[in-house]
């Protein structure tokens, strides 16, 4: 394949047939797998979203700062415990 | 934290709309996010008071291997000249997006946004059709995880209305 031909299918330019893209991967010593796989609502996320959408929209604001703080106090305690343990 | 970060914006009467993962938990996904996505409106009087408004929250560009970020001067006229901002501030990560994929910016993301009380200030937030659109567009792994519930919800408010 030419170079300007591949900088096209980089930039989004043009679309490549799914025999070219075996070809890409080959070139990379990959294979190129195409999978379908179902598009399931998973039955505790659903559950999860109508929990979240019975909080007010300031409640579950509250909520994203709850849970977010929760895992920067993880990533700082991990990260400590990696120091730690490198030192 | 978002929280703090969108009470920051409102204070300076920024016109914004929140999107990324705070927008998708906003309209019933069930992830964890730590930071702030935002798209601005971008005439220069808006962007200047954004401007204003990452002065007060200290905002810093956020490089990989560096934990402060990078200091940056900025104004109305320099924010406008990038696509999207990933910033670091006091008050946590602060993306500013002009661009979001799989939409046209605010003016097409603001029409169907709703709002959110923040600290006495309005927020608005993109809808959920927004969130879906552009989660679909950029196609990322995070995005595909999350898809299956909101459209779902999605079409379950719209068989409702």
């Amino acid at each position: 394949m030419s170079q300007p031909a591949l900088a096209k299918i980089e930039r989004g330019v043009t679309l490549p047939r799914y025999d070219t893209l075996e070809r890409l991967a080959r070139a990379c010593d990959r294979q190129l797998a195409l999978t379908s796989p179902a598009w399931n609502v998973d039955p505790q996320d659903w559950a999860q979203a109508k929990s979240i959408l019975k909080r007010t929209p300031e409640e579950r604001l509250c909520d994203i700062e709850t849970a977010g703080n929760a895992v920067l106090s993880l990533r700082r305690a991990g990260k400590r415990s990696r120091s730690a343990h490198a030192g | 934290m978002p929280r703090a970060s969108l009470a920051v914006l409102c204070r300076h009467k920024v016109d914004f709309v929140c999107i990324g993962g705070v927008a998708a938990i906003m309209n019933g996904a069930n992830h964890v996010t730590v930071d702030l996505d935002v798209c601005p409106e971008t005439s220069r009087a808006n962007l200047n008071r954004l401007s204003a408004a990452l002065t007060t929250l200290d905002a810093r560009i956020r490089v990989d291997g560096i934990e402060e970020g990078l200091e940056f001067a900025h104004d109305g006229e320099s924010l406008s000249r990038a696509r999207t901002w990933n910033l670091l501030t006091n008050a946590g990560d602060l993306d500013l997006c002009f661009l979001p994929d799989g939409t046209d910016g605010y003016a097409d993301i603001v029409r169907d946004a709703w709002p959110v009380d923040v600290e006495g200030e309005t927020a608005l937030v993109a809808s959920l059709a927004v969130v879906v659109r552009s989660k679909r567009a950029a196609n990322r792994q995070k995005d595909l995880q999350a898809l299956p519930v909101l459209e779902a919800l999605l079409k379950e408010r719209e068989k409702s209305d």
